[in-house]
C-alpha cells in the first residue's frame, strides 16, 4: 500500500501562552525564540498509522509537507520514524489561514507523487485548528474522505474504519484510494527507529517549488481568498486563584470542602 | 446576485432526536437572520422527522427543509453532503451553520469545499457587519491560546458553532413555519463510503456535557487505576469523571470522556482539574465552568492561573480526605 502522509511543522503546542505574542499587524502568532517547532501532534499519529499499515501490508510511506525550508525538520521526524520518502513543497509567505490554498497545493503535489492508495492527515493542525485541509485534498483529487478516524483495518481494495461518535464509534467501509484524517485515539506515535535515523542522515529530501508541481502561486492564493483574517489576539485571562491550604492533606481537603460549601457549589 | 438573506442550520440528530446543541444553533440563526432582515431555516435529514420539524419551528425556525428517507437513517457523509448541497444550491443562503460536533466538523468542510466557499470552525462569536452585511466570526486558534476574527468574502459563509457559546433558543409552541420536503435524488449504489454499524461505548449515567459536577484527571494521575478515586468523589458529588487529552492518550479513559478543544466542551457548576497542567487546549473545553478547582503538586502549573480555587499538593490524600469529609 502506497501511503502519503501530510505533515505540518508548527510551534510546539505544549509551549505556554506566555511564550507567544501577536505581530503588530494582528495577523500572525510569533513564538519566542525558545519555542521549538514540531510535527503537529495529530500528524504524528498519521505517520504512525501509515508506518503500521506498511509494516503489515508492504508498500511505502511518503511524508509530504508544505512550508518554508525549515519544514524539512518535520519531514526528517517522519523519516526518522521510518517513512521511506519525503517531499517538501516550498511555500513561503502564503496567507494563513487559507485551507483551500493549502489543499490545492498539497493535492497537486500528491498528484505528482502519484501511485497512492491512501492519503493520511491529522484531524487538525495545532496552529489554526481548522480541520479542513484533509477534506480539501479529497475534493481536489475527487477521492472519498473520512474524518476523525480512530481505527483502520484493511480489506481487499478497501478499508474498514472506525470514526469517533459522541457515545462510541461508527464503522464505515470505504474504497481505495481515500483520504483519512486521524485522531489521537488511533495510536501512540513511536519515537524514532535506528534504521530511520541512519537513513535520514544521508537522505536528500527533494524540495519542489510551486511551479514544479504546476501551481500558479497567484491562482493558489486567489482560490483561498474566501475568508479573511481581520485580527488575531491573545485574550487576557483574569482569574484570581485562591490557594486553599493546610498543614496536612486532610486540612487542605476540609478547607476546600468548606469554601465550596460556603459558596453553595456543593 | 440577489442576496437571499437566509440563514440555514444543519439540525443534527442524535438517537432520533434533535442533538442537544440544536437549540443553540436555532438561537444563533434566529439572531443572525433578524440582523439580516431575513429568514432562519433548518435542514433535517433522517427518518420520521415530521415531529422534529415542528420542534425546530417552535425553536424559532421559519422553514424546515426535510429529507425524510429511510436510506438516510444512518449517517452517510456523501449522501448528507449531497442533500445539504442541493438545498444550498437552490436557496443560495447567506450563512450555513453547523454545530462544532463530530458531525459538524465532518460536514462543514465538505460543504465549504463543495460550494467553493469559506468556512470558519469552532466559532464562539458571530455578528453581521453593519456595512457589508457579511458574517464576522471569532474563533480560537493555536490550541485556544489566541482568538482570531474572520470575515467572509464568499457566500454562503459556512461556520460551526462551539457548544455552549450562545444560549439555547426557548421553545414557543405557538410559532408557525413551513416544512418543505426535499426529494432525495442520490444514487446510493455509487457512494464510496458505506455505513456498517454504530457502536456505543458510553457508560450509564449523565453525559459529560450535561453533568453539573465534573471531576477530571490528567497525566498527573500516573495510571488508569487512580481514576477510581476520582470516580468515588464524582459519585458522592453527583457528578461524572472527565479526562485531559494526556489521560486519554495513555488509554486511561475512553475518548468520550475527553474535555477540551478536540473533546467535549463542558460548563458545569463545578469542575475539578486534578493532575492536569492546564494547557490552553484543555481549558478551551472547561473555561466556562462556574467554579474551577485545581489540585496539582506543581505550584507553577498554568492551571492555577485559570482556577478559582487551588490546592498545591499531591492529589491522592487530598481527594481521599475530601471523600471522607463529604460522606460524613
Amino acid at each position: 500500500m502506497n501511503i502519503v502522509v501530510c505533515v505540518k511543522h508548527v510551534p510546539d503546542p505544549e509551549a505556554p501562552v506566555t511564550q507567544f505574542t501577536v505581530d503588530s499587524a494582528g495577523q500572525k502568532m510569533v513564538p519566542a525564540p525558545a519555542v521549538v517547532s514540531v510535527v503537529s501532534p495529530f500528524d504524528e499519529n498519521a505517520i504512525e498509522a501509515g508506518l503500521q499499515l506498511k509494516e503489515a501490508h508492504g508498500g511505502k510511506v511518503t511524508v509530504l509537507s508544505l512550508g518554508p525550508l525549515s519544514s524539512l525538520e518535520a519531514l526528517k521526524r517522519g523519516t526518522r520514524m521510518g517513512a521511506d520518502d519525503a517531499v517538501l513543497v516550498e511555500g513561503n509567505d502564503l496567507p494563513e489561514p487559507a485551507p483551500q490554498t493549502t489543499a490545492h497545493i498539497l493535492a497537486k503535489a500528491i498528484a505528482k507523487i502519484g501511485g497512492y492508495d491512501l492519503i493520511l492527515c491529522g484531524r487538525q493542525a495545532a496552529d489554526w485548528d481548522q480541520g479542513q485541509v484533509g477534506c480539501g485534498i479529497a475534493e481536489n483529487l475527487d477521492l472519498p474522505y473520512v474524518s476523525i478516524v480512530s481505527k483502520i483495518e484493511t480489506l481487499e481494495k478497501a478499508l474498514r474504519i472506525q470514526c469517533l461518535t459522541e457515545d462510541g464509534y461508527e464503522v464505515m467501509e470505504v474504497s481505495l484510494p481515500v483520504v483519512l484524517t486521524l485522531t489521537n485515539e488511533i495510536n501512540q506515535p513511536r519515537l524514532t527507529t535506528v534504521a530511520g535515523i541512519l537513513r535520514t542522515t544521508t537522505m536528500k529530501i527533494p524540495v519542489w517549488s510551486l511551479q514544479d508541481i504546476g501551481v500558479d502561486p497567484a491562482a493558489a492564493v486567489e482560490c483561498g481568498r474566501l475568508a479573511e483574517l481581520k485580527n488575531l489576539r491573545i485574550p487576557e485571562v483574569k482569574v484570581e486563584c485562591q490557594i486553599v491550604g493546610g498543614e496536612t492533606p486532610e486540612e487542605a481537603a476540609l478547607s476546600l470542602v468548606n469554601v465550596l460549601r460556603s459558596d453553595k457549589v456543593i | 446576485m440577489q442576496n437571499s438573506r437566509e440563514v440555514i442550520i444543519f439540525a443534527e440528530l442524535f438517537d432520533g432526536r434533535l442533538h442537544s446543541g440544536v437549540p443553540e444553533l436555532c438561537s444563533l440563526a434566529r439572531g443572525l437572520a433578524d440582523q439580516l432582515s431575513g429568514v432562519a431555516s433548518a435542514i433535517l435529514i433522517g427518518t420520521d422527522v415530521k415531529g422534529l420539524a415542528s420542534e425546530l419551528i417552535s425553536y424559532g425556525m421559519d422553514k424546515v427543509y426535510a429529507a425524510d428517507d429511510a436510506r438516510l437513517h444512518n449517517y452517510q457523509p456523501e449522501a448528507y453532503t449531497a442533500v445539504i448541497e442541493q438545498v444550498c444550491r437552490s436557496e443560495n443562503p447567506e450563512v450555513l451553520l453547523f454545530g462544532q460536533t463530530l458531525r459538524g466538523r465532518d460536514l462543514g468542510p465538505r460543504l465549504a469545499f463543495r460550494l467553493k466557499t469559506g468556512i470558519a470552525t469552532d466559532c464562539v462569536e458571530f455578528t453581521i457587519d453593519s456595512v457589508s452585511k457579511k458574517l464576522v466570526v471569532t474563533r480560537p486558534a493555536y490550541g485556544a491560546k489566541a482568538l482570531a476574527t474572520l470575515t467572509f468574502l464568499s457566500q454562503p459563509a459556512v461556520a460551526t458553532l462551539r457548544s455552549k457559546a450562545v444560549s439555547p433558543a426557548e421553545k414557543n409552541e405557538a410559532r408557525t413555519g413551513q416544512t418543505i420536503p426535499i426529494e432525495v435524488n442520490i444514487d446510493f449504489a455509487k457512494l464510496r463510503i458505506k455505513y456498517i454499524a454504530r457502536v456505543k461505548q458510553e457508560s450509564e449515567g449523565p453525559k459529560l456535557e450535561d453533568a453539573k459536577v465534573i471531576v477530571s484527571g490528567g497525566r498527573g494521575l500516573g495510571q488508569a487505576e487512580n481514576f477510581k478515586l476520582l470516580e468515588e468523589l464524582a459519585k458522592i458529588l453527583g457528578g461524572v469523571v472527565g479526562a485531559s487529552r494526556g489521560a486519554v492518550d495513555n488509554g486511561w479513559l475512553p475518548s468520550t470522556r475527553q474535555v477540551g478543544l478536540t473533546g467535549t466542551i463542558v460548563s458545569p457548576r463545578l469542575y475539578f482539574a486534578i493532575g492536569i497542567s492546564g494547557a490552553t487546549q484543555h481549558m478551551a473545553g472547561c473555561a466556562s465552568s462556574q467554579y474551577i478547582v485545581a489540585i496539582n503538586k506543581d505550584p507553577e502549573a498554568p492551571i492555577f492561573r485559570r482556577a478559582h480555587y487551588g490546592v498545591v499538593a499531591d492529589y491522592k490524600p487530598v481527594v481521599a480526605a475530601m471523600i471522607q469529609c463529604c460522606t460524613q
